[in-house]
């Protein structure tokens, strides 16, 4: 069965290979240097974000109208913006924010873009043309436009960003897993197992479940990373959560009218992102690496 | 020794001579093309029923009024109108036209032009917003070819102030006939013509027959042309200015910290001029609890308007109440003497205690047209929180934020609004209980009494006193937050000389411009 | 592979057409009269919107006001911008050169230093290059596009004044200042997909090296340079054509961040403003455009990587 249209994906047998029913192995143990930096990372920006209402030293949206536009240094770790509210502050509020629609929306698309995977991959026939078909259509638009435009309909906000970002990423998820479902809905194991009376949720968990979650994990990462670019996207044009309270991309947008005057609520904000995608990143290439090499990951 | 005296006298005083040969010796060049860059697309032409600022912007140079504001002492001088007499009792205004004054076909302006202009404004199958302006006449009469009379019903005082100003721009006689879409084609007796219209941008040549010259009786204009361009992004509109394909930018692309930027670039002059325009919190005064006046009390106690004007105008705004600072004439109280302008938290927060039980939850809504309103919603919000007022920023898109301010359906708002030199041009239309633009629904008996007054009475010593009444009791009142008051600020190319930005951001001061080439 | 070819050609305006669908459909997604937006707010004369709503039969059931509204489009009749009046065809025709050169200028640089990056790092023997070039290349993938853009702005424009600020000549009327203008949107652009292609290039690479052909070339005594040439790079780079191709998609849609922070008047910036000026005929037209260009440059893709490898099957 050929698909409409690719929009973003060179095919999944790449290689030609044969899916494996055993299970995947027990955790692994972090022999790739990647993966553990990455970790390293994340594990430090989130628990920054957690714990951002307790470490900042003050509150993002509190001003000090004498001290603009201060550079970093003393009193404010990273600096001042506009108003006189401290970077450092709001940058770990930023990402407390970020963090928090990034993995909503991924979450969602996982959730959804998993199901709707599965059930096309095992179900097969029309059900599995319908679906595949409608996400066909969405992977048609390219991506920021089609968040852009759920944006518009539904109005700029936090709970639509995470929406419009989840309903873009539904596609992606849902192709990933369907490919090693298919595969294992043909194995003669299955066929033996269902004549023996074994119900499709014993099945679908058993078998198809193992072999979808490594793919499906590596996705995760990958998108995360780019759910968090895309968030920060969204904020930088104004689309995402609203002032006062602080998102790292329209940090950026908000300090660039000023940059001769303070380069830093910039700049700040922008290695903020990058430092936190750039654990993701790493994570996820580690844990390719280490899972299953031969995977094509989903970059878009 | 009394020869080293006298050379070193003339040395000093050929020095002196050379210094200031460097600008004032400089005579104005005619021709050449000036280029304003403007923010807004220009819709509509037509002086009657434009209301866009853009509009305006062009209009000021195509069309004249019977007086003008002299860009720098904002005082009434003649314009078309050489003279006036007013009588007594303030019903009859007799003015004397100027001879010369010709339209842009070549015919002269006369009486019956006047007595037209008028009549069509107040025509209503004009559908004119100035129409309103011009409500209390009662007849125009054309005595003379160059004399008309004008009667009110009533005594109206502001009512020279409203004949300045391109909204009151005179037309020929049946201009309807002989001007086929008056949106998109002009005829009028200022010192340019439209040449070519588009919505981006329009161009105007020199008017060959202006009447009005310079200190050296050279005839105005001195540029052949004036370019206006339509640059939508404030960005790159500075961004043209610095370039060279731009002379000039008046107000809206120019502010505070882009005239900081500006100033330091060689090539470029930045002018400043203190605004008419204020910027200010819209309440609503028929919502609860904002009905209660303690509440409207204590939010404008909680608001620290000083720490305003530092912040999002880095410190280039007054704080003023309903008067602007700029209008001496009109004694303006000083922040310090009006109630409830000196920032007083413990008092706001007994204040929120008593009214409300210590909590008021409100939305503010900024203007999305002006950056500086999302800025002051935002520091406005911390200001006012700690006295008990948790207030949340909805942003809108323009559309919808109009909708809105028009049916009233707001707790807040912040927004900026027009000034002008007349304080009951500047005030009534918001706070009278039947103005036009009241969408704050304010009513109070007292301060209706008090703008009806200041604007029938004629004695300027006592309208002066009325006002400064007035001003105590907007300030005791509240119907809506007076801000500040921001400077404006224009920049320029060095190669334009003799323009002056006036606080009402005209661009009629072109007319005595020239580039030196 | 011709009934590929077929079928892919043959399923086209099907998927143009349900676009078109979802596109329409929007519309209607959006709160409020219907009439009253494709008017524009300021715009309340009764008179307009009745005509409006008989010209686009918004009084017909849906199916129909689609046929109505498809049948315009095909027409040309792209409808008249609410904001400024203009017909929305010529909008787009001085909108759509901007972002197509801008695609194409970063398309280039892409590929341009993506592909020497990738072979460099494929070739590369040195363990601490190679990660090096690992760390390079994630960092690239890394950096939000719109803060590259600023930063590269307030370095090259602001501080040390190579370059104009935000005054884009049009490629007709001054072509060499044209590039240079577009020289720092086109790179930022071109940095995550530089990145991207290097990757691939290397791993490619990297796993054709090991192949027993290219042993047995260097057995048969070819210089390393000649190896690389002949046998490697072909190989290695099949499944970069694809990423390009994925690229040259992706960047039609990515262009809005980048001509929003350069202010370039490209289709993504006239399409921004159209959503914040509430002008939704040109909206319509824009995300209409903009996703056929980008339906088409995958299909063309996808065909261009049939025929480089027809050994590949689709599941």
């Amino acid at each position: 069965m050929s698909s409409w249209i690719r929009a973003s994906g060179t095919p999944n047998t790449l290689a030609g290979g044969q899916p494996s029913t055993r299970l995947r192995p027990a955790w692994p143990t972090w022999r790739s240097p990647k993966a553990t930096a990455g970790a390293a990372i994340l594990v430090a920006v989130v628990l920054l974000a957690l714990l951002s209402d307790w470490i900042a030293p003050f509150a993002p949206t509190q001003m000090h109208p004498a001290d603009r536009f201060a550079p970093p240094g003393g009193r404010y770790l990273l600096g001042t913006d506009f108003f006189g509210r401290d970077l450092w502050s709001r940058i770990l509020a930023g990402y407390r924010t970020s963090l928090a629609i990034a993995s909503l929306a991924v979450g969602f698309a996982l959730t959804v873009g998993g199901t709707l995977g599965v059930a096309a991959g095992y179900a097969g026939g029309r059900v599995d043309t319908l679906i595949m078909r409608s996400m066909d259509v969405l992977f048609a638009f390219p991506v920021l436009l089609l968040a852009i435009t759920i944006v518009v309909i539904l109005g700029a906000g936090t709970a639509t960003t995470v929406l419009a970002i989840g309903i873009v990423y539904v596609p992606i998820f849902a192709r990933i897993a369907r490919g090693p479902t298919l595969v294992v809905r043909e194995q003669a194991y299955v066929e033996a197992a269902r004549s023996l009376g074994a119900t499709t949720a014993w099945i679908l968990r058993r078998h198809v479940v193992p072999n979808v979650s490594t793919p499906l994990l590596v996705q995760t990462s990958v998108n995360l990373a780019t759910a968090i670019l895309f968030e920060s996207a969204l904020s930088f044009l104004g689309l995402g959560a609203q002032p006062p309270y602080p998102s790292l991309g329209q940090m950026v947008s908000e300090g660039r009218p000023y940059l001769e005057l303070s380069p830093w609520p910039t700049v700040a904000p922008g290695l903020a992102i990058a430092v936190v995608v750039l654990g993701f990143n790493l994570l996820g290439d580690g844990l390719q690496e280490l899972l299953d090499p031969r995977l094509r990951v989903e970059r878009f | 020794m009394r020869i080293h005296v006298v050379t070193v006298l003339l040395a000093g005083v050929l020095a002196l001579l050379a210094s200031t040969g460097g600008t004032q010796g400089v005579r104005p060049q005619p021709g050449g093309v000036i280029r304003v860059g403007i923010t807004q697309e220009i819709l509509n032409l037509d002086p009657h029923v434009a209301t866009a600022f853009s509009s305006f912007q062009v209009l000021d140079l195509v069309y004249e009024s019977l007086l003008r504001l002299n860009p720098q002492t904002l005082r009434l001088e003649p314009n078309l109108a050489e003279s006036w007499t007013v009588s007594p009792d303030g019903l009859t205004y007799t003015f004397r036209l100027r001879r010369g004054a010709t339209f842009h076909d070549g015919s002269q302006v006369d009486a019956t032009d006047v007595k037209y202009t008028i009549d069509r404004i107040l025509d209503p199958a004009t559908k004119s917003p100035q129409a309103s302006f011009l409500e209390p006449v009662r007849e125009v009469t054309a005595v003379d070819p160059f004399t008309v009379r004008i009667t009110l019903k009533r005594p109206y005082a502001p009512f020279l102030s409203i004949l300045t100003g391109p909204g009151r721009g005179i037309v020929p006689v049946n201009f309807e006939e002989k001007v086929r879409d008056p949106r998109i084609q002009t005829l009028g007796s200022g010192p340019y013509r439209l040449e070519r219209f588009s919505t981006s941008a329009v161009r105007l040549v020199r008017h060959d027959r202006y009447w009005r010259r310079d200190g050296g009786g050279v005839r105005l204009p001195y540029a052949d042309a004036v370019e206006f361009r339509v640059i939508p992004d404030p960005a790159t509109l500075r961004a043209a200015l610095r370039a060279g394909e731009v002379d000039l930018i008046v107000g809206f692309g120019v502010d505070v910290s882009a005239a900081q930027a500006l100033s330091t670039v060689s090539g470029i002059r930045v002018q400043s001029a203190p605004d008419l325009a204020y910027s200010l919190v819209g309440i609503q005064n028929e919502r609860a609890p904002l009905n209660d006046l303690r509440v409207r009390q204590a939010l404008s106690l909680a608001v620290d308007r000083a720490a305003i004007a530092r912040v999002v105008y880095s410190g280039r705004a007054a704080v003023a109440g309903p008067i602007p600072p700029t209008l001496e004439e009109w004694q303006p109280l000083p922040p310090a003497r009006l109630p409830n302008y000196t920032p007083n938290l413990a008092r706001a927060r007994q204040l929120v205690q008593q009214a409300a039980q210590g909590r008021v939850a409100l939305r503010v809504m900024p203007i999305p047209t002006v950056p500086e309103a999302l800025q002051i919603a935002q520091v406005l919000r911390e200001q006012v929180a700690p006295a008990g007022f948790a207030v949340e920023i909805e942003q809108v898109d323009f559309a919808t934020f109009l909708a809105r301010w028009r049916s009233s359906q707001f707790d807040l708002f912040v927004s900026l609004n027009g000034g002008s030199i007349d304080p009951d041009l500047h005030l009534y239309r918001h706070i009278h209980s039947t103005g036009s633009t009241n969408v704050f629904k304010f009513r109070d008996a007292t301060v209706d009494a008090l703008l009806d007054q200041g604007r029938s009475t004629l004695d300027v010593a006592r309208r002066v006193r009325i006002y400064r009444d007035l001003q105590v009791q907007i300030a005791e009142k509240v119907p809506f937050l007076f801000l500040n008051y921001a400077d404006v600020f224009a920049a320029s190319r060095t190669q334009l000389r003799g323009f002056v930005l006036s606080s009402t951001r005209s661009m009629a001061p072109l007319a005595e411009s020239w580039l030196v080439r | 592979m011709q009934r590929y070819l077929a079928q892919r050609l043959w399923q086209l305006p099907l998927v143009l057409l349900s676009v078109s669908a979802v596109v329409f459909s929007v519309m209607h997604l959006i709160p409020g009269d219907p009439a009253q937006l494709l008017l524009g707010f300021e715009n309340t004369d009764p008179v307009q919107l009745a005509r409006v709503r008989r010209e686009f039969g918004l009084d017909r059931p849906i199916p129909v006001q689609y046929a109505i509204w498809l049948g315009r489009i095909l027409r040309g009749e792209l409808g008249t911008s609410v904001r400024t009046g203009r017909p929305i065809a010529q909008v787009i025709a001085e909108a759509l050169p901007f972002t197509l050169e801008l695609a194409l200028y970063a398309l280039v640089l892409a590929v341009a230093i993506g592909i020497p990056l990738g072979v460099w790092a494929g070739t590369e023997r040195s363990r601490s290059v190679d990660m090096a070039s690992q760390a390079f290349v994630l960092l690239g993938l890394s950096l939000p596009s719109f803060w590259v853009g600023t930063v590269l702005i307030l370095v090259f424009s602001v501080r040390l004044r190579w370059f104009p600020i935000l005054s884009y000549p049009r490629l007709v009327d001054d072509p060499l200042q044209n590039l240079w203008s577009l020289l720092l949107p086109a790179l930022t652009l071109a940095v995550p997909n530089a990145a991207a292609i290097a990757r691939m290039v290397r791993a490619s690479m990297r796993a054709v090296r090991s192949e027993e052909y290219i042993r047995v070339a260097y057995a048969k005594g070819l210089t390393s340079q000649a190896v690389v040439r002949r046998h490697m790079l072909r190989n290695a780079l099949v499944p970069v054509v694809t990423l390009i191709g994925i690229v040259a998609g992706y960047l039609l849609g990515g262009s809005v961040v980048v001509e929003q922070v350069f202010a370039i008047p490209g289709l993504g910036r006239t399409g921004l403003q159209a959503i914040v000026q509430r002008d939704y005929p040109l909206l319509q037209a824009v995300v209409l455009l903009v996703t056929t260009l980008f339906v088409l440059t995958n299909l063309a893709v996808d065909l261009v990587y049939v025929l480089l490898d027809p050994r590949i099957r689709y599941a």
